[in-house]
């Protein structure tokens, strides 16, 4: 028999919720103390704690403990788990951040203690993405355990102990916790043992028993380890003082028949999404800024041949993978910890953009921007505008993604012509800037730059009266817009969409009116929405308050709407631009409304409607049955064999009501409103107040993995940078890539350098579509090419040494 | 998925000269070109690019040599995985240190440090492949009909075959080939007429195979349903890997090896005095040998059961009817052994009237650790017999019990569904990789039983079982991108896909033969290799055949390995290629 109980001594240390970070670090370092003190009182006990960002805090602040802790670690009796930096919200990062989470642990764990953590652990989190297996297999854990949702939250998922697989064969063996993380107290313990040692003897496998005070530290107390001692002497002979690992480790060594899960692990805080949009925003940005900047840096020092240091980048996402913790992504923490999170998330950023900036004027140095008889390497200033009526500025457009972008990119003067760096003219247009100064204008124009590379991009003074023969396919009237791939028609009377046609096949997307914003009651749910899965008291649709065009056409058309609820109000440019399929909205909410959710809807015609959103790393297909669910940049509905995608740049929270997708775009309920039956308060809310966001509305034939939704969506994320050059010599010639990837299903995460400063580099690439595939990606800049086979959503890590030989490995960069 | 079209192609030809033979043309420094400044060159290079020497050009197609090896870069290729070719030792070149070029009107020269070669690229339609590899196979590979492997004096030279060599697996390979030549023979006769000379060749490859089976199912003489491994003649050495009796009379003998001698039996005497199948005599008797001639070899295992009922399945089904003492003959057959293995306790019962090493099927062997893991698979082959015997027999009776029994009561139908479990958790015990579990022989086995269970069972939540346990499976199968397993599945589970593009790869870009030979992976700068737990190294694509190792059904077709299966001294049979082809003819996945 394999059914005893192991004991596990923990203390969940929620580092942010009810407090700040700087209560939670002394509440780490007091817990790490008496468990140390617990350890050296109690030959037999063990301890076990997550969370790799904790041992740091107390390595810098408390040496001497530190000391203690590593003494322990080595004798086996404090067991570190999960390779991450804290315990995150498992659904909204992305997967860049999952693998940054796991990179910069599982160094330090190895730095310190010799060893790498075995087993995940994130028994808090509110829910799990599909692809948290792969990620935790790719960062060296094949074992996992986790608490929520609970039996009662989704009784499909097994008990106890399962396979869990990722769509890509990933498999991790989890453990579900059936009562809680921190049972203490005498009572506590006995019925939750009562309880575990029923489960052992029915499914013939060891159980696991998880006591300590918890959520603000804490650990074994003194108490609850003599109690546990006193069932052991009383005959509980299945008990033993133990960690996750050796659970784990004893449970392989006897024969599993165990049942399986392949999908997510949802709901339990349907809420969490949508609540303080603002951390949610500040992730998507920093993510997407880090890896950005961390691209650009190493062309650059490709370019330059220089080795580069991750020191500052390691810095920047260190900060963000902490602000990835459950209870401040998720929005559920006091409203003072936002103040914190916002503040490192904007240190990260700020690293983000130095680099980036360093990087791409270097880069733009090395290009050949040199006009002969220029005299001056710089453009003649005239106040705050570069003013040379007689040559060109150059503008060197970067783009980020490893596919080539077609796109209007802006820039802040205007313009007579605009011409590639062949000479051939190309679309563009004077709009409205957004100061009140100069020329009130800016220049938008139709740029087209190949895979992680740029194109340079010629503009002439507005005043240099260059005649202009190229333009824009787009257009507006008083209630459409329309470009070559698709018209829009506005609804006079509520402001929405009341018609979607892409022109290919002269299809109508939409089934009556889109995108009116509907304000739902939100007064019943706490901040999570503990027990409650759906959000569809709707109490008011917001009233159309003006609509008029702001832009008639060209290079791109826009249409401003503005809609009215009592003191609230959201105002939306609609964008086509000339040659994208996708409809854009700048949103600008001012929003006051206690209480309430704001949804933006779209419904499509046909039948059998089908679901499916964008997850880390991947997409899932999910029921349309209305329950409010995560997802990353994009969500989708299709049915009868077309569809429509909502894409953000910062939202995470959708539902699908039958044929009708609906992105949750605020969700102003209380601070950690936790179950409360709050008394009267000046209450501050997490969506109150001015917040701007982007989407886009993207109809395509087909199912969304067969559609451009993935790319869209990574092009609305991360827009190409242009940067105004000056006139110089280069090496460089006017547009180039520097990595490509042949298959359009497969995106490059990530290209670093190693961690271990030799100088290699890191290529991490994700199939995206759910199919196998073969793809080749050339890396020029570093003599590095190669092929590589993806199952269904893999990712796949790349270390090419300075040769430009890789080996494939995995997100610990084969420094372990 | 729809019937894929495979155009003819060219085929990798390579002649090696030495470098003063008159037959080698002068390279004149004009042949040359400079090598092309290649940093932006628009896909993955084998080669690291500061290694390419030289360089020629002919029409669009530009050749490059390097000290590791030759490429051919066409841009205008039809297929993706055509635009860039590699050619390495010992396969294409004598060495990869490649020194100078010069296009000719078939091909190219290619002077290397050791030699000058040749190389050709005709163009052969995928049948004109098959039929030359099955050539090569009938000239060099078969022994006594059999087909499975043989071995070189002279590394490299078809004509220093050695003329004896047994393999362990001599019967499950030989089945394997009969099984692609029973299904060229339902091709041509459906489509050429029973009488063409092609659909007459075809029933005469496939009647000897079948019959070289068949063979072994009878040559121990002890008539109770067991299997030979296989069988060689007096004048053949004696291999010292595993136990061999030689005939003599009523009796055999057990031979003197290594394993004999440890399970002190060297001497033994058993019966085989069980009467011989006269229509057999012919395979040995052709070659001048008597029954007394001839020692076989024991302790077979399941592999080779499976294979030879699931050929027996399909003579059954391409032959029976037009001949029918041969089908009475495959039934009874199939039933010997099939009764043999209930009789014996669900196992092959050996000379000692005790359970072979590897052919066990019965569940206390299922709770031993290893038997644990094979249980997935046996189960489902052991199920498979009964329903196959049903099958080609049209009886029930007491293999419907026993089959009810086993898949119902004692819960067979359910484990094929355990297999990725119980290896996964083996791997996990072991510390490895997955991958650095598989045993890759069982692809094959696995998908031979659950392909045939899916293909005959009727009950729709058995075949509901037997399917989930084939979907289990396949995602060690599916790495492999092999025809004949991928074609398989897709009978068996209609509605599943497999990646067309893999197909047409693999058969247009085949090796015209199996001579055994090698590849350079070690100099390759375009391939990635993972090193696994265990320090078992892989590469990070399947590489295309005519590029890769060559090898039976038995290998990790991504092992980071620069040697065929068979080491350098050796030529495998044709029947990866011949039955994954004809396979694919006849369940029309592929157009004649």
């Amino acid at each position: 028999m394999n059914n005893a109980v192991h004991l596990i001594g923990n203390a969940h240390l929620d580092p942010t919720w009810l407090w700040r970070w700087q209560e939670g670090c002394g509440e780490v370092l007091q817990t790490f103390r008496s468990a140390v003190d617990r350890l050296n009182e109690y030959n037999d006990f063990v301890f076990t704690c997550s969370s790799a960002c904790y041992y740091k805090w107390v390595e810098d602040i408390d040496p001497d403990l530190f000391a203690d802790i590593t003494r322990l670690v080595k004798e086996g009796r404090w067991v570190p788990v999960n390779g991450w930096w804290v315990q995150p919200d498992c659904n909204m990062p992305c997967a860049e951040s999952f693998a940054r989470q796991a990179l910069y642990s599982q160094l330090y764990y190895q730095e310190k203690f010799g060893r790498i953590c075995r087993t995940g652990y994130n028994v808090d989190s509110f829910g799990h993405s599909a692809m948290i297996p792969q990620f935790l297999a790719n960062a060296g854990m094949r074992c996992y355990v986790m608490m929520r949702p609970s039996a009662e939250e989704n009784p499909d998922m097994p008990e106890g102990m399962f396979w869990w697989d990722s769509p890509d064969g990933s498999r991790v063996l989890t453990y579900r916790i059936p009562t809680s993380y921190a049972e203490n107290g005498r009572n506590g313990i006995d019925s939750t043992l009562s309880l575990l040692k029923k489960m052992a003897d029915e499914k013939n496998h060891g159980m696991m028993l998880f006591y300590g005070v918890g959520n603000h530290g804490g650990g074994p107390t003194k108490g609850d380890i003599e109690y546990l001692h006193s069932l052991e002497n009383d005959g509980f002979s299945v008990l033993k003082f133990s960690s996750p690992d050796q659970f784990f480790e004893e449970q392989c060594s006897v024969a599993l028949d165990l049942p399986h899960w392949s999908t997510e692990l949802q709901h339990h805080a349907s809420g969490c999404y949508s609540a303080t949009s603002a951390i949610k925003q500040m992730n998507r940005k920093t993510e997407n800024a880090l890896v950005s900047a961390e691209k650009w840096n190493s062309v650059s020092c490709a370019l330059s041949g220089s080795k580069g240091d991750t020191a500052e980048f390691k810095k920047a996402w260190l900060k963000l993978c902490f602000n990835q913790f459950h209870d401040i992504l998720c929005g559920c923490s006091i409203r003072e910890a936002y103040d914190d999170a916002l503040a490192q998330l904007g240190y990260a950023q700020s690293i983000a953009q130095d680099e980036e900036n360093k990087a791409l004027l270097e880069i733009c140095a090395k290009i050949d921007t040199w006009l002969d008889g220029v005299s001056d390497s710089v453009a003649v200033s005239e106040r705050h505008h570069c003013r040379n009526l007689n040559y060109p500025r150059p503008v060197v457009v970067f783009n980020p993604l490893s596919r080539e972008i077609k796109t209007n990119v802006r820039t802040y003067h205007p313009s007579s012509k605009v011409t590639d760096s062949e000479g051939n003219e190309v679309a563009f247009g004077n709009v409205r800037s957004s100061r009140s100064n100069d020329s009130h204008s800016d220049t938008v124009f139709e740029a087209k730059v190949p895979a992680l590379g740029y194109a340079l991009y010629w503009l002439w003074h507005e005043d240099s009266k260059k005649e202009c023969t190229v333009k824009g396919a787009a257009k507006a009237t008083e209630y459409s817009l329309e470009n070559g791939l698709v018209k829009v028609t506005f609804d006079e009377k509520t402001g929405g969409i009341s018609s979607l046609v892409t022109k290919a096949d002269g299809e109508e997307h939409l089934a009556g009116a889109s995108l009116v914003p509907l304000v739902i009651d939100n007064s019943k749910p706490d901040t999570w929405a503990h027990g409650i899965f759906k959000f569809h008291d709707i109490i008011g649709e917001m009233k159309l308050d003006s609509i008029r065009v702001v832009e008639e056409g060209g290079v791109r058309a826009v249409i401003r709407v503005k809609h009215v609820y009592y003191n609230s109000y959201i105002s939306q440019d609609y964008i086509l631009d000339s040659s994208s399929p996708m409809l854009r909205s700048k949103v600008r909410v001012l929003w006051q409304e206690p209480l309430t959710l704001v949804k933006i809807p779209v419904t499509v015609p046909g039948e059998n409607p089908e679901a499916a959103y964008e997850i880390p790393g991947g997409f899932i297909k999910r029921d349309c049955s209305g329950n409010e669910e995560p997802a990353l940049t994009w969500a989708d509905v299709t049915a009868g064999g077309r569809g429509v995608s909502i894409i953000t740049d910062s939202k995470y929270s959708y539902d699908c009501v039958g044929n009708t997708l609906r992105l949750t775009a605020l969700r102003n309920s209380i601070f950690a409103d936790h179950f409360s039956h709050r008394p009267d308060a000046d209450f501050a809310y997490c969506d109150e107040g001015l917040q701007r966001f982007e989407y886009g509305v993207y109809a395509h034939a087909g199912s969304a993995a067969e559609s451009d939704v993935k790319m869209l969506a990574d092009m609305l994320n991360n827009k190409p940078v242009a940067v105004p050059a000056g006139y110089h010599k280069g090496a460089l010639p006017g547009r180039k890539s520097f990595i490509t990837v042949d298959k359009e299903n497969v995106s490059l995460l990530s290209f670093k350098q190693c961690e271990d400063s030799s100088g290699d580099y890191i290529v991490r690439l994700a199939e995206t579509a759910g199919r196998r595939t073969k793809t080749a990606v050339v890396i020029n800049l570093i003599e590095a090419g190669f092929y590589a086979d993806f199952r269904p959503f893999e990712i796949k890590t790349f270390r090419i040494d300075k040769n430009g030989y890789p080996i494939e490995t995995d997100f610990l960069e084969s420094i372990i | 998925m729809k019937k894929i079209l495979l155009k003819p192609h060219f085929v990798r030809k390579s002649t090696h000269y030495a470098p003063d033979d008159p037959r080698v043309p002068q390279f004149p420094a004009s042949a040359q070109c400079p090598v092309p400044d290649l940093s932006d060159f628009p896909l993955p290079l084998p080669s690291k690019k500061a290694d390419y020497t030289c360089c020629a050009k002919a029409g669009n197609i530009l050749w490059l040599g390097a000290e590791t090896g030759l490429t051919r870069y066409d841009p205008d290729a039809e297929y993706d995985f055509d635009r860039v070719l590699y050619f390495s030792a010992d396969r294409d070149l004598k060495d990869n240190c490649v020194s100078a070029l010069l296009p000719c009107e078939t091909g190219i020269w290619v002077k290397t440090e050791q030699a000058v070669t040749l190389i050709e690229l005709p163009v052969m339609s995928a049948e004109e492949v098959s039929d030359t590899l099955l050539r090569e196979t009938l000239k060099y590979v078969a022994r006594h009909s059999m087909v499975s492997h043989k071995y070189l004096a002279k590394a490299g030279e078809h004509d220093s075959i050695l003329p004896y060599g047994s393999c362990d697996n001599d019967g499950g390979f030989t089945s394997g080939f009969c099984l692609g030549e029973l299904f060229r023979y339902a091709v041509m006769r459906e489509e050429k007429g029973k009488d063409a000379p092609e659909t007459q060749d075809a029933l005469k490859v496939a009647r000897r195979a079948l019959d070289a089976c068949l063979l072994l199912m009878y040559i121990h003489g002890r008539g109770d349903g067991f299997v030979a491994r296989t069988y060689s003649t007096a004048d053949e050495p004696l291999p010292d890997d595993g136990l061999f009796f030689r005939r003599h009379g009523d009796k055999a003998t057990c031979l003197d090896t290594t394993e004999s001698r440890e399970r002190g039996i060297v001497g033994l005497e058993i019966d085989c005095g069980a009467p011989f199948p006269e229509r057999l005599k012919y395979l040995f008797e052709e070659d001048g040998y008597t029954l007394d001639d001839i020692y076989y070899k024991c302790d077979t295992s399941s592999d080779e059961i499976t294979l030879h009922l699931l050929n027996l399945l399909f003579a059954h089904k391409i032959l029976g009817e037009e001949d029918k003492e041969l089908d009475d003959f495959i039934i009874q057959s199939a039933k010997n052994i099939v009764n043999h293995i209930l009789d014996s306790g669900l196992t092959l019962r050996d000379y000692s009237g005790e359970p072979t090493t590897w052919a066990r099927w019965d569940e206390p062997y299922f709770t031993k650790e290893i038997g644990w893991v094979d249980a997935a698979l046996n189960s489902a082959e052991m199920l498979f017999y009964l329903k196959m015997v049903m099958e080609i027999s049209g009886e029930k009776g007491k293999w419907q019990e026993e089959y009810d029994r086993l898949a119902g009561e004692r819960g067979y139908a359910d484990l094929p569904a355990k297999h990725y479990d119980r290896l996964y958790q083996q791997s996990m015990r072991d510390d490895m990789d997955p991958p650095e579990e598989i045993m890759y022989g069982d692809h094959w086995l696995a998908t031979a039983s659950l392909f045939g269970l899916c293909y005959l069972e009727k009950d729709e939540e058995l075949l509901a079982k037997y399917r989930a346990g084939y979907k289990t499976w396949r995602t060690s199968i599916e790495r492999e991108h092999d025809p004949a397993l991928d074609f398989l599945y897709l009978v068996a589970c209609p509605g599943e896909e497999i990646d067309e593009q893999r197909v047409i790869e693999w058969f247009t870009r085949a090796n015209i033969s199996r001579l055994a030979a090698g590849v350079s992976l070690k100099g390759r700068h375009d391939i990635p290799v993972k090193t696994l737990r265990q320090g078992y190294r892989e590469i990070s694509t399947l590489l295309p055949q005519d590029e890769k190792f060559i090898s039976k059904y038995d290998r990790n077709p991504v092992e980071y390995k620069n040697y065929d299966s068979g080491g350098l001294m050796c030529i495998e049979s044709c029947y990866v290629y011949t039955l994954s082809y004809w396979m694919g003819r006849y369940f029309g996945f592929i157009g004649g």
